[in-house]
């Protein structure tokens, strides 16, 4: 029993630094149709300034994940207004440039933070462990997922709920309308990619908690986002989390149950969702 | 009528000349070749993931080289520095192939990444180039002619862990998790031969997992209750493993053991709070081990770079040395097969320990270091927490995997 209360909450921990990753790659995505491969190292960058930020110079954690936040915002509105903007519908040349920007910022944080590994790290009052059905369990675990949740509900709310929210799904159903009705598409296109790079800076300090910072980081966690936002469908907040809580559970569980298979098993999760629902769970068609 | 020419002098002065000639070639052949200097290639990581890493590996090389002043008996030696590349094989043989065929040098130090390694021992030993790690080597190196494990292998760095973990810390059983990569299980099966073959302790759980594994917390439930937990992967994976696990409480009552020097002393900021008293980890190289050559080293460190010294400059600047000797031995001759006897003389202290070689097999394959080993452990210092040597097997010499 404690096994798998653990088990659970472990994977919904996990799942919820997946969704903080994916949901900013797939707003990006399903609005602008660009697949940004440097989401990735924008985690890594997040991780790596928040480090700096609350391990090295002793700041408060919670500054720390904004402001890696808002470094990776700004490093993705540079992308996407100085490079992406000029390649709209040419997918192949998108995806190149956002490879080539994995290795630009993949070498520049080697230069800057070097290459060994910064251990996880956490805020002070998040540093110890309650129980759980005889188990200790950390409480950062318990922050990612309060962490997570609270920005799945403010994203769906954004969404859903507000007329910034109904511009953004107008323009992922039809751009050319949504333009027509006089609604500044390029100015929310680019507000969407700050915020979408926000997260993931955001989601490298979040995560950080468990994982650290290191340079190999950026595609590492990259493939797992990209298999949640196939999972969950572009451009949904709700699938993203769908899909991230599935990536995260069947890891946690399948390490436990089926070791050897653990990692293949995310992959086979990926392949019934394309075989069943090719533009996944929730996804919008593009 | 036409007077016949005479060549007789012609030919008198030409023969002469020739003979002149031919006499002193013989004479300066061997002056010259005297003069031609050494060429030693190295071939490390100056792009990609480890190559801040091997950065520290050049400086220890640099090192050894300038304190020589670039002359090994009486011979200059120069240095043609390549790139690994960021672990492409094809890049590396590239590179490989531009040391050995175009820039002609006579002895290689590197790769760094084993995998690497392996590619091109393939590589170097056909073309009869001595080639010389320059941290612990894969077991699979060994097979290769003219390569020299000089710091041993993988495997053979697990074992005095196993040793260490029954016989000072009187661990009877422990949980094993490995990075999932060649050199990963090569540190476990070392250590388990160690512990459990030739010491009568017992492994409860072996898990692998693979580099870059981002949630560890499934692999720390499924451990079962044990007197430790023995950890080997990389750095970062290491570091996550460990923080998880001690926020779930596994290293209670279990001590902690990491083979293959995973925790870096900049990670002890965060990690040694935690670890404090309760972890070990074997090390190539100890700052504290008390030896000249390891005192010697440590103040050329301090005065060339600028601060203490390192693992990784540490086996860069043996690497040198052993070359070097080597070098010495055979009186500066390149000659492969006198490389490869003299390297098997080789009786030496490094800041590593005292180094002395396997005699290896008659295809001149598995030539492998013997020497120090150590264990370390954490401790607190007025400048923050740090490695102190706590255990050495000196001479340790390597052993066959037993099945």
């Amino acid at each position: 029993m404690g096994v798998f209360a653990i088990c659970l909450l472990n994977g919904i921990s996990f799942g919820c630094i997946l969704f903080l990753l994916a949901s900013g790659l797939s707003l990006t995505l399903g609005l602008m149709g660009i697949l940004n491969l440097a989401h990735g190292a924008l985690y890594m960058v997040g991780a790596f300034v928040g480090w700096t930020i609350a391990s090295h110079l002793g700041f408060s954690f919670w500054i720390a994940a904004l402001s890696a936040g808002c470094v990776a915002g700004v490093i993705g509105l540079i992308m996407e207004r100085g490079f992406l903007r000029h390649l709209n519908r040419l997918p192949n040349e998108q995806v190149l440039l956002t490879i080539g920007f994995v290795y630009i910022i993949t070498n520049v944080c080697l230069w800057i933070w070097g290459s060994i590994a910064k251990p996880p790290y956490t805020a002070k009052f998040l540093s110890g462990a309650f129980t759980v059905v005889g188990w200790p369990y950390p409480f950062s675990r318990v922050a990612i997922i309060v962490v997570g949740l609270s920005v799945a509900f403010g994203l769906w709310w954004l969404q859903d709920k507000t007329r910034i929210g109904a511009m953004i799904r107008a323009g992922m159903d039809d751009r050319e309308m949504t333009k027509g009705l006089g609604i500044n598409l390029e100015l929310t296109a680019a507000a969407l990619f700050f915020v979408g790079a926000f997260l993931a800076g955001f989601a490298g300090v979040i995560g950080a908690q468990l994982i650290g910072a290191n340079v190999g980081l950026g595609l590492d966690i990259l493939l797992l986002a990209l298999i949640v936002v196939v999972i969950g469908g572009m451009g949904s907040v709700q699938g993203s989390l769908i899909g991230a809580m599935m990536i995260g559970l069947v890891d946690a569980f399948g390490k436990i149950l089926f070791p050897e298979l653990a990692m293949f098993m995310l992959y086979f999760l990926m392949v019934i969702v394309l075989v069943i629902k090719p533009t996944g769970l929730l996804g919008r068609k593009v | 009528m036409k007077k016949k020419r005479s060549y007789g002098k012609l030919k008198f002065l030409l023969v002469s000349i020739l003979t002149v000639f031919f006499v002193w070639a013989v004479w300066a052949a061997p002056t010259l070749a005297a003069e031609k200097p050494i060429k030693i290639g190295v071939c490390l990581a100056r792009t990609g993931f480890f190559a801040s890493l091997e950065a520290y590996i050049i400086d220890g090389l640099k090192l050894a080289f300038d304190e020589a002043g670039y002359k090994v008996a009486g011979r200059p030696f120069e240095v043609v520095w390549e790139d690994e590349g960021p672990g492409d094989p094809a890049f590396t043989m590239d590179k490989m192939r531009k040391l050995v065929e175009s820039d002609k040098v006579d002895i290689i130090a590197g790769p760094f990444n084993s995998d690497l390694r392996l590619a091109a021992l393939a590589y170097t030993s056909k073309m009869k180039k001595p080639s010389f790690a320059v941290v612990c080597d894969d077991e699979g190196s060994l097979k290769f002619p003219y390569n020299y494990a000089w710091s041993q292998t993988t495997f053979q760095e697990g074992r005095p862990v196993g040793w260490y973990a029954f016989d000072q810390l009187k661990v009877k059983t422990v949980n094993t998790i490995g990075g999932d990569w060649h050199a990963g299980h090569a540190f476990i099966e070392g250590f388990t031969q160690g512990f459990t073959k030739e010491r009568q302790g017992k492994v409860l759980g072996q898990q692998f997992a693979p580099i870059g594994t981002t949630d560890f917390s499934s692999y720390v439930v499924a451990m079962k209750p044990a007197d430790a937990i023995v950890v080997m992967s990389v750095p970062g994976d290491t570091g996550a493993f460990i923080s998880q696990a001690h926020g779930m409480g596994a290293f209670k009552n279990a001590k902690v053991i990491v083979i293959g020097q995973a925790i870096l002393p900049p990670m002890l900021a965060e990690l040694g709070p935690k670890l404090i008293g309760n972890v070990w980890q074997d090390a190539e190289y100890q700052p504290f081990y008390k030896s000249p050559a390891n005192d010697k080293f440590k103040e050329l460190v301090q005065a060339k770079l600028g601060h203490p010294a390192g693992s990784f400059e540490g086996m860069g600047y043996s690497t040198g040395l052993v070359i070097l000797e080597a070098l010495k031995i055979t009186k500066g001759d390149t000659n492969p097969d006198k490389i490869h006897d003299a390297v098997k003389s080789i009786k030496m202290d490094t800041p590593l320990g005292k180094l002395s070689f396997t005699p290896g097999n008659p295809d001149k394959s598995g030539v492998e270091g013997i020497m120090s080993h150590f264990i370390e452990v954490i401790k607190q210092g007025k400048d923050g927490y740090y490695w102190d040597l706590a255990y050495e097997y000196p001479s340790f010499k390597p052993a066959p995997i037993m099945k």
